[in-house]
């Protein structure tokens, strides 16, 4: 278990004061000038060096990302810009509300870090607009930090004239795919765009652009101030590292958010911080581990398994967000894939058509699964329909749409059948 | 150069081309529902998706550009596969009504069903109903029917220039609609209707009167205006359907106006099907030859000088040659084919033309809009303009009465006074930033500007021209391989006749001195071809024959009235606006005892005793390219000679007035607009949004 | 189920924004840069739905576009795209509960059965005397303290059917909303109290010289490559059992890598998948392998292969 003394959040509960003086306490805003002043290519190779991957789901190498921008040397006159990615909606994921509402002065300095890496003079963090105290929260972080003269003109005394605003989102689910942001952050409707051009080249009004997730960009103060080996350390092997977030929910004893080293075992997580499984361990049906988008996995192959990317990955599933959503067995399984459907129908933008109509289609497939009102066919017609919505829409919504249902056909073939065989014969 | 392996064939394409067009340019037919070459790239069909060698997922071939060495499967399972699944979505949802679908036999829904549908549903769910929405008089919507292409949404807001289309809502329950279900205030309107690739937006005056299949379509040029767009006239027995765009590059693309699409109902109305003769104040019923006789028993009292002809907006080259030898045999050279009295200079041909073609718009990077308003006066231009200036480094200034023009002109003033300073190349005395556009004009390498022709019907217009004249050689404007001098005309048939000279010979009268002598009885006998927008009260007391197609002003005023045919009824010469020689054609025949107009002058002719040398249409035309070579040059510019032309050395006080458009309704401009029901709704439209505009009470 | 939210029919015939509202509307359409005033439209509508009692009139989206230089449409497109954005008025208490699968499996039926307990009105319904209005929304991110709602700007949570029947009351009665936990939390540490974080050390303040070797201003030499050092990985005389895992299973590892391995005693998918990753770059290096085994991740694919039983061990 991850020590306290390595944990990056250390008033991820919110019973520290969230200001600047008890941000300073903890270790933030110390010396953040002399990061700026190894300059740009350092501080992308130090992250480059401490293996962080983006910690919004894709699991991007976060210094590589950072890497795409133009150089000085290559800069065209426009503008760049870094966008923070807090439209926090993945369902059973909540950790960036508590960065943005207990210790906001992470996301501050870790803006103007990473805003200097990649030459940007301005960062918009795009917050979820339900989210309407934690975006109170981290505009008075803001506003301390301006106050302070630790961002605006001459940042921290870098030199460097760094600008944060805080843009509210409006409910929209799809604004957490990069592309749909930058449109919402734009004025439009957040529809993804194509790509190329990727943001890197043309984002934000056209300009070069990247955009992280809240725990990426916070998590780099701390990752330098100890040193990029540190949170290399952590984790399981050279592409899993450091220190995430975890959010556990569903059915456990006591559910909560805790940072742990990437690649705690399963049943080390939710039996060391959340209590258990509800009813104990063997209680256990079935796991979501990394957010609504990755497919769930059935309890036998969760005891040992090591919650990080790669592994995750190996088993068709992913560590997503590392929002852990656990199911026991008074779950009705098929009900509760077949709400996310319903997430995923509610939340497509309707721009491309296997999403738009794809995402409806498998909902209404779902509910007469969910009472067993089909054929076993249509079993094997859902698992293609969501095979003909993944990898040909625009962006990832449809992909996200389709793996909870293979995931579910994967795992649970038998429950579905039982439900259709047992209503068959009751008629 | 790329080279790009298609489906195991190795092809070197253009490298600045998406990937769909470089398999459309070496003959791989691709499926797409939102892509179109006009608008910008929506990707979002899915429809054209390909398999991509290295690509984790099929790529949409629309969004995909050119990498060289790229190895791409048109046909692969993957590909195939891909395509059904994406036609599989886009027929769930969609209803089984092509039996009742206007859409229904040109419809690339149904087409590309057949090549990658599957022949019966897995869907077992209720299908999505969606409320149609109201666009106003042109478009008919049946939304149950959208497949959320967003061409519509696309083509108003980049080729129209109205941002008044839009896609409502999210996800499945996505509509596309207008603002509060507003009509488009688009003179381009009718354009999403051919851009639908379903029967979402269809045509609403058409609604239900035809099927593809049961029409005769005639390929045919457009009058409704000097474009020359070039049309297919879509007819059914004696009756004409619809009017559609046909492609031309040079021309109209493939955009039609509202005008040139709907007015075609008005060909059914108020028409001339006899002829007539006044008898005791009354026109009454006549036969050919009681109309000839009274004709010319009437000439023989005024002799030459006291006939005059007049020739209106829709007049035939035919037709006008005809005339004109008819009226020279007799001994008059009182004729004129500006009856907006358009001060062009007939001898110098560049005076009067578009002289660097409609295409020469995208070469332009500056124009000058003296007195033009294209929007009204040749909408289809008007959106090349607007796609130029999309495209930037366009600077557009504009001299006249402040419009909406779907673009963002610099204003440099109102009339004669800008204009003349812009001419003598002093900027000080202009208001706003005048000064600035001539630096713009100054540095520009293909400037251009266009006169309308509200500056050119003005008393001082020959002043006028000279300055713009005077401005355009200041400018830089005509240089070698470059001409940017335009005149825009609205009047179809106005080019054409100065060019095979229908205009006052030596001594002769033009408009307003046949006017003029009309009124005070000098002229005795005037021959309208026509000719509806004169002030037929000048007319006095003279003998009016009116030969034309609709019972319009000039008829009323008529004492013989000779039926014509329309354009859509006759196979005739128009040259537009750049000069290029068109040629309609009969796709039905004239009404009743109608008939085609030039054989109506060389029937009279007979009767006159001048009989005219031609008996076929190849004769006349023969006759045509006699008088002008252009006329030999079908569908090609000639390029005009330029010569000094305008008045500038005249000393009179120019119009104080600002300069204007002379189009106050663009749904009515002439005798078929006038009759067409289609345009009075739109005129109607029109108006109730303006005065909701101006009150505010609607927003 | 969900369709698109209602417009309303009786509409004011203007809209201005007004005090404080106008003053933050000012700020907001100056956050972004000349030019792009567009970018302000959520953060108007916002306001104007802050304004004008919860609900944005068209009166409002007109003015908005007005301001921001945007087609009406567009401004329509916007305010219908966002769930947040009421088109019609809803009730003094919008009660949003999260029915999405986190707070559903955490009893979110039982919220939406005290609010029709209570309040007497379902998802969609506005209660007659205009007091509540009940909307079933989609994950608003509070998922450990599940089951959740959201009324008007703050977040109720840890709810039960009983805690939040007493909320509803309260609130009838003209009492306040409590805000965060029902069940006892500070937020989302696990209930009964925090187990992390109990023991923070006081941070050293950061010195240059200590995590890289220099001071300030000279400029760090970039350290390439792999974090660990190239380490032998653990040996096995001979395969367990006598017999070796097919290590050909690895995509990208042949015969000959195979036989290889056997030469330094590597037999079992488990003994790869334990690779640190400086012992990783000691195979790479000594087999030369250049960087092969990390590209193809045997790791991860050892691992699946062993837990898979393709070992047979």
């Amino acid at each position: 278990m991850l020590q306290d003394r390595d944990r990056i959040f250390t008033n991820l509960y919110g019973f520290d004061d969230w200001g600047l003086e008890g941000a300073r306490r903890r270790g933030d805003w110390d010396q953040t000038a002399w990061f700026l002043e190894q300059g740009r290519a350092w501080i992308c190779q130090q992250v480059k060096e401490s293996g962080l991957r983006g910690r919004g789901g894709a699991g991007f190498p976060t210094g590589l990302k950072w890497s795409f921008m133009p150089p000085d040397d290559k800069r065209d006159g426009r503008p760049h810009y870094l966008v923070v990615n807090a439209d926090e909606s993945e369902p059973g994921t909540c950790k960036d509300r508590d960065i943005m509402r207990h210790d906001p002065h992470k996301l501050v300095e870790g803006c103007l870090i990473a805003g200097f890496a990649m030459g940007a003079n301005t960062a918009y963090i795009y917050v979820r607009g339900e989210f309407y105290r934690e975006a109170e929260r981290l505009q008075a972080a803001v506003d301390q930090a301006y106050g302070a003269g630790l961002i605006g003109k001459n940042a921290s005394g870098s030199g460097w004239d760094f600008d944060i605003h805080v843009h509210r989102g409006a409910g929209a689910y799809i604004c957490g795919e990069e592309t749909a942001l930058l449109e919402s952050l734009e004025g439009k409707k957040g529809q993804p765009r194509l790509k190329p051009p990727f943001p890197a080249n043309a984002g934000l009004y056209g300009c070069p652009t990247t955009v992280n997730n809240v725990e990426s960009i916070a998590v780099v103060p701390t990752i330098l101030r100890r040193g990029a080996a540190w949170f290399a350390g952590i984790g399981r092997d050279a592409r899993n590292t450091g220190t995430k977030l975890f959010c556990i929910s569903g059915h456990v004893n006591t559910p909560c958010n805790v940072e742990e080293a990437m690649g705690i075992p399963f049943r080390e997580l939710i039996e060391k911080h959340a209590g258990g499984v509800r009813g104990g361990w063997d209680n256990l049906l079935a796991v979501i581990p990394g957010g609504s988008s990755v497919p769930c996995l059935p309890a036998d192959i969760c005891q040992d398994l090591p919650m990080d990317f790669d592994t995750l990955a190996g088993f068709k599933s992913g560590l997503g967000t590392a929002a852990v959503i656990v199911m026991d067995k008074s779950t009705d399984i098929v009900n509760a894939i077949c709400r996310l459907s319903k997430f995923y129908m509610h939340e497509s933008c309707g721009q491309c058509t296997p999403c738009r109509e794809g995402t409806g289609w498998m909902w209404r497939v779902m509910t007469r699964l969910v009472r067993g009102e089909a054929d076993i066919g249509e079993i094997d017609m859902l698992e293609e329909v969501t095979y003909q919505v993944e990898g040909h829409t625009i962006c990832a919504l449809g992909d996200a749409a389709a793996w909870p249902i293979q995931g579910l056909i994967r795992h649970f073939r038998p429950e579905l059948e039982r439900r259709i065989l047992e209503r068959k014969v009751a008629a | 150069m790329a080279t790009i392996t298609v489906d195991g064939t190795e092809h070197e394409v253009d490298g600045r081309l998406t990937l769909f067009q470089a398999l459309q340019s070496i003959g791989k037919e691709v499926p797409h529902f939102c892509f179109h070459e006009r608008l910008s790239i929506a990707g979002n069909c899915r429809m054209c998706l390909v398999e991509v060698e290295k690509a984790p997922k099929p790529v949409a071939s629309c969004a995909q550009p050119i990498l060289d060495g790229m190895v791409v499967f048109t046909d692969s399972e993957k590909t195939i596969k891909a395509r059904r699944g994406v036609m599989e979505f886009l027929l769930i949802n969609h209803p089984l009504d092509c039996p009742i679908c206007d859409q229904g036999g040109e419809c690339d829904l149904q087409d590309q069903a057949m090549a990658y549908g599957h022949d019966r549903t897995r869907f077992e769910e209720n299908k999505r109903a969606v409320h149609d929405k109201e666009m106003g008089p042109l478009v008919k919507t049946i939304m149950t029917r959208c497949i959320h292409c967003t061409r519509c949404i696309r083509f108003a807001e980049e080729v129209a220039g109205v941002e008044e289309i839009g896609a409502l809502h999210r996800g499945e329950h996505m509509e596309i609609a207008t603002y509060l279900e507003r009509s488009l205030t688009s003179e381009l309107s009718g354009n999403v209707i051919d851009l639908c690739p379903v029967g979402a937006l269809t045509s609403k005056p058409y609604a239900f009167t035809a099927r593809s299949w049961e029409l005769r379509k005639t390929e045919s040029v457009d009058v409704m205006d000097a474009v020359g767009s070039n049309i297919r006239v879509d007819s059914r027995g004696a009756e004409v359907m619809r009017v559609l765009p046909r492609l031309n590059d040079d021309i109209n693309e493939e955009w039609i106006s509202d005008k040139t699409r709907f007015a075609c109902d008005g060909l059914k109305r108020q028409r001339l099907d006899r002829p007539y003769v006044r008898r005791d104040g009354e026109l009454q019923p006549a036969s050919w030859p009681e109309a000839f006789a009274a004709i010319a028993g009437r000439i023989a009292e005024t002799g030459g000088a006291g006939m005059a002809a007049i020739a209106g907006d829709q007049a035939d080259c035919e037709a006008m040659i005809a005339l004109k030898d008819l009226f020279a045999a007799c001994g008059s050279e009182n004729i004129d084919c500006r009856q907006d009295g358009a001060k062009v200079d007939p001898s110098v041909r560049a005076s009067y033309l578009f002289n660097s073609g409609i295409a020469g718009i995208d070469e332009a990077d500056a124009l000058l809009l003296i007195g033009a308003n294209p929007r009204v006066e040749a909408a289809v231009l008007n959106a090349r303009i607007r796609r130029r200036w999309r495209a930037g480094g366009f600077r557009i200034g504009q001299i006249g009465e402040p419009a909406d023009l779907t673009y963002r002109t610099d204003r440099l003033g109102a009339g004669a006074e800008t204009l003349a300073a812009l001419a003598r190349g002093d900027h000080g005395g202009d208001q706003g930033g005048g000064h600035g556009f001539a630096k713009v004009l100054e540095h520009a390498e293909r400037p251009m500007l266009i006169v309308g022709p509200g500056v050119l019907a003005r008393e001082d217009g020959a002043q006028m021209l000279g300055l713009a004249r005077a401005a355009a050689e200041r400018f830089g404007m005509v240089r070698d391989g470059w001409n940017g001098f335009n005149v825009l005309h609205t009047a179809a048939s106005r080019v054409g006749g100065l060019d095979l000279g229908f205009a006052p010979g030596p001594g002769g009268r033009d408009t307003a001195a046949i006017l003029d002598g009309a009124a005070a009885g000098e002229i005795g006998l005037v021959w309208l071809l026509g000719a509806d927008e004169i002030d037929m009260d000048r007319l006095g007391g003279a003998f009016v024959v009116y030969q034309g197609h609709h019972g319009d002003a000039g008829a009323g005023r008529a004492d013989v009235i000779l039926p014509g045919a329309a354009y859509t009824e006759k196979s005739a010469t128009y040259v537009n606006v750049e000069g290029r020689p068109q040629r309609t054609a009969l796709a039905i025949f004239p009404p009743g005892d109608a008939r085609e107009d030039w054989t109506i002058v060389r029937a009279f002719s007979e009767v006159a005793g001048h009989t005219l040398p031609y008996d076929s249409l190849a004769q006349v035309r023969a006759r045509l390219a006699d008088a002008n070579p252009v006329f030999e040059a079908v569908d090609e510019i000639v390029p005009a000679e330029w010569r000094p032309f305008g008045d500038d050395a005249s000393d009179a006080a120019p119009v104080s007035a600002p300069f204007r458009s002379p189009i106050e309704n663009f749904y009515m401009t002439d005798p078929i607009g006038r009759c067409s029901e289609t345009m009075a709704q739109c005129t109607q439209m029109r108006r109730s949004l303006d005065a909701g505009a101006r009150t505010g009470t609607d927003g | 189920m969900s369709g698109p939210s209602p417009v309303a029919v009786e509409q004011p015939d203007s809209f201005a924004f007004a005090g404080a509202h106008a003053d933050a509307a000012e700020k907001a359409v100056a956050r972004y840069p000349e030019g792009r005033q567009a970018s302000a439209v959520l953060p108007l509508l916002d306001l104007a739905q802050r304004q004008h009692g919860g609900w944005v009139p068209r009166a409002a989206i007109e003015h908005i576009a007005g301001r921001l230089g945007m087609a009406k449409i567009r401004v329509m497109e916007v305010a219908t795209f966002y769930t947040m954005i009421n088109l019609a008025p809803v009730g003094t208490f919008h009660l949003q509960v999260c029915g999405t699968t986190p707070c559903m499996l955490r009893g979110a039926g039982e919220v939406f059965r005290a609010i029709r307990d209570e309040v007497g009105i379902g998802p969609g319904e506005t209660s007659g005397d205009g007091m509540f209005t009940c909307s079933e929304v989609e994950c608003l991110g509070a998922c450990v303290n599940a089951p959740m709602v959201q009324v008007n700007d703050d977040f109720v949570e840890d709810l039960s059917y009983e805690n939040f029947a007493g909320v509803l009351r309260r609130l009838k009665n003209g009492g306040d909303l409590p805000v965060g936990s029902l069940a006892g939390r500070h937020s989302s540490e696990p209930e009964g109290g925090a187990l992390t974080l109990t023991d923070v050390p006081v941070p050293v303040r950061f010195d240059p010289a200590a995590v890289y070797g220099m001071g300030n201003g000279s400029a760090p030499a970039v350290a390439a490559g792999a974090v660990d050092a190239p380490v032998r990985p653990p040996a096995l005389d001979a395969p367990r059992g006598g017999k070796a895992d097919p290590l050909t299973g690895i995509k990208g590892l042949g015969p000959k890598i195979e036989s290889a391995l056997h030469g330094i005693g590597i037999y079992h998918f488990d003994q790869i998948a334990a690779w640190t990753s400086g012992e990783r770059q000691w195979v790479g290096d000594a087999l030369k392998l250049g960087g092969r085994i990390e590209r193809d991740d045997w790791g991860r694919q050892a691992a699946a292969l062993a837990e898979a039983g393709e070992g047979g061990t």
